[in-house]
């Protein structure tokens, strides 16, 4: 266990408020978008771009260190992360930060979240722009792989590295001592974290090269395979950050223990080869890929439902199924996270079925399938974790804001799924130009439900501040 | 196939609300741990083979017939080039493969192999018909061509649209193919 958890308590506490006001911040870049797909307002192409591009780089980001800090609270009552390397991300994650609302907000920058190879090169953006960006994003990738590889080690000290990973249960005799069913969870998505951060790293010096020498150039197919090997991870990691935050603090409400097992660690260890396979299955329209892999991507992706439900929503039933608990916010807010991020996986696996994926790739339908599973899925996770940090009284109040963010959730991913069906084109700043006037009529009616949603949504997260906001006091004295 | 799409999460989606809902009223008539464990571990084994049995019939079925290659191997009647960059789609070429001569438009009922290519980022094109579903679509990648085909089965115009975010003028990268 670390040993000053007061410390600890206090810059968890830091980096969840901070977290939350850039969400909160970051949803109004949202709602700017949809009010201009709706033609509410109309801004100029460029502008809307470098919106896009920084909600989803910020979005990304945010939810990435929220469910890091919650695993990193968390690990640090069992073992010992390093305070001070906490301390210091938090500043080289606020210096990549400022560096991201730079390059898009001043310099227009708007490639978007995954900075697909060309582009940041091509379009018309200022140099110094693209630079900034790009030294920014290694900033908060240095940031993210010293976090993970200092937990990776905090935990490898406290129980051994195999034996984190649950490889006595399943190739030895069993544990010489309980260890919590969390630590595998976290043990793989930091090593698969750790693993593909070096490969995300190793493609932004390639951008830094050529931004520093705009002679090179690179292969398109290849760049893309890293961009999407390094973004689909982090985004799934920050999702098991999320589940490890369950399988951790539900017990302490059902009053059953979630136990380490043989099964927990088979299927952990699963997972982590899934995750590393199923992101083939963003590239099954480039033709350059060998053709077996496309397949794989399938095959992997099919298969993470089998260690997501098999064990960790039948883990849930175990700690629910007429347990004894009070519906208080925090069980609540994990139980309908649970709930989004298997919605959200269903219509992931749907999507990633190379016979749907031909019509629905690049449609609305992607951004409605990752708003569940991080709106409805990791966000109410983080807000649970949040909400235990803070300790506050206010509990009818914090769960009105968690149904009002709840049902505006839904309605809000809703109209991106409807859009997605009808074939309305993800990433069009306006539907003005679409050439098939029933699609872009969907897309605009679509935007413009959107925008009362998301107003409910930003309602509930008001109200769910307000709530936790009042306990931060009491939380930063004990 | 959009809409089976739709449907499949939609009605997956109200199962798992159904579900949760269960879950949270049964704690309403709460027992010890160890007194439903059996139950859970029974209705896990039950899902397992469900989940089994779903994921190789859905695999089965869904893994054959994949646009990676021509529908039954059949050979293309007519090929078109279509090379995409910033902002617009140029059709460079429509041929007819029996005899390699160029053609103005698209005859409907043949196979047809469509080439695309893009000269500076990727771009994607998606191929609409005038009710607006999508018939068909592939990234465009400078670099790495790639081969889609598809038959036309009525005369008129299909909408080439822009599917991959390529910078500010992403929206206006739409052109058409005529079919007769």
């Amino acid at each position: 266990m670390i040993e000053n958890p007061l410390q600890a308590k206090r810059m968890a506490i830091v980096y969840a408020v901070t977290g939350l006001l850039v969400f909160l911040v970051l949803v109004l870049l949202g709602l700017t978008m949809r009010m201009n797909q709706a033609a509410m307002i109309d801004l100029p192409p460029d502008y809307f771009y470098a919106l896009m591009t920084l909600h989803g780089l910020g979005m990304v980001g945010v939810l990435y260190v929220g469910a890091y800090v919650g695993v990193w609270y968390l690990t640090a009552q069992h073992a010992k992360p390093s305070l001070g390397l906490f301390k210091f991300n938090y500043v080289l994650t606020l210096a990549g930060v400022v560096g991201l609302i730079a390059s898009t907000l001043i310099g227009k920058f708007g490639p978007g979240w995954y900075v697909l190879y060309p582009l940041p090169f091509i379009a018309a953006w200022p140099h110094w722009a693209i630079g900034t960006a790009v030294i920014s994003l290694m900033l908060l990738g240095v940031s993210w792989l010293l976090g993970q590889l200092d937990i990776l080690r905090a935990v490898s000290s406290r129980y051994g590295f195999g034996n984190a990973l649950g490889w006595d249960y399943l190739f030895g005799n069993g544990p010489k001592e309980e260890r919590p069913a969390m630590m595998v969870i976290v043990m793989v998505a930091m090593l698969a974290g750790a693993l593909t951060t070096v490969v995300g790293a190793a493609m932004l010096m390639l951008y830094l090269a050529q931004w520093l020498n705009s002679a090179l150039q690179f292969d398109a197919l290849m760049m893309k395979n890293m961009v999407f090997l390094f973004g689909h991870t982090l985004v799934n990691i920050t999702l098991y950050f999320g589940i490890a935050a369950v399988y951790e603090m539900l017990p302490h409400f059902s009053g059953r223990a979630w136990k380490m097992n043989k099964i927990v660690a088979l299927a952990w260890n699963l997972a982590f080869f899934l995750v590393l396979l199923a992101y083939f299955h963003h590239l099954y329209f480039d033709f350059g890929q060998p053709t077996w892999v496309q397949y794989l991507g399938q095959i992997a992706s099919y298969l993470s439902a089998v260690p997501a439900t098999v064990v960790t929503v039948f883990g849930v039933f175990m700690q629910v199924y007429r347990a004894d608990i009070k519906w208080s916010f925090v069980p609540l807010a994990f139980i309908l996270g649970v709930m989004g991020w298997i919605i959200g996986g269903l219509a992931a696996v749907v999507d990633s079925t190379i016979r749907f994926n031909l019509v629905l790739h690049n449609s609305m339908w992607v951004p409605g399938h990752f708003h569940t599973y991080f709106l409805l899925g990791v966000v109410l996770m983080f807000l649970g974790v949040v909400y235990f940090l803070m300790g506050p009284k206010e509990d009818k109040l914090a769960k009105f804001g968690l149904w009002a963010i709840v049902l505006g959730g839904y309605g809000f991913v809703a109209m991106f799924f409807w859009a997605g069906v009808n074939a309305v084109p993800r990433r069009l700043s306006n539907y003005a130009t679409m050439p098939i006037e029933s699609v872009a009529q969907i897309g605009i009616t679509s935007a413009h439900l959107s925008v009362g949603f998301i107003l409910l949504i930003a309602v509930g997260a008001l109200a769910y501040y307000w709530s936790v906001f009042k306990g931060v006091k009491a939380a930063w004295a004990s | 196939m959009a809409i089976n799409a739709g449907i499949l999460t939609l009605v997956g989606t109200l199962i798992i609300i159904a579900i949760t809902k269960w879950l949270i009223g049964s704690t309403r008539d709460s027992a010890p741990g160890e007194a439903v464990a059996p139950k859970i571990y029974g209705m896990r084994k039950a899902y397992f083979a469900f989940l089994s049995i779903a994921i190789l019939g859905s695999l089965f079925a869904s893994l054959r017939g994949l646009p990676y290659s021509p529908p039954h191997n059949a050979e293309p009647a007519y090929q078109v080039a279509v090379t995409g960059k910033m902002w617009m789609w140029e059709v460079t070429a429509m041929t007819n493969l029996a005899d390699h001569t160029p053609v103005a438009a698209l005859p409907q009922g043949a196979l047809v192999e469509i080439q695309v290519t893009a000269e500076d980022v990727n771009h994607g094109i998606g191929i609409y018909n005038e009710a607006g579903e999508i018939l068909t679509q592939t990234q465009a990648m400078p670099g790495h061509p790639s081969k889609i085909y598809h038959t036309f089965t009525a005369p008129g115009t299909y909408h080439i649209v822009c599917m991959e975010y390529c910078g500010a003028g992403h929206p206006v990268m739409n052109s058409v193919i005529t079919v007769e």
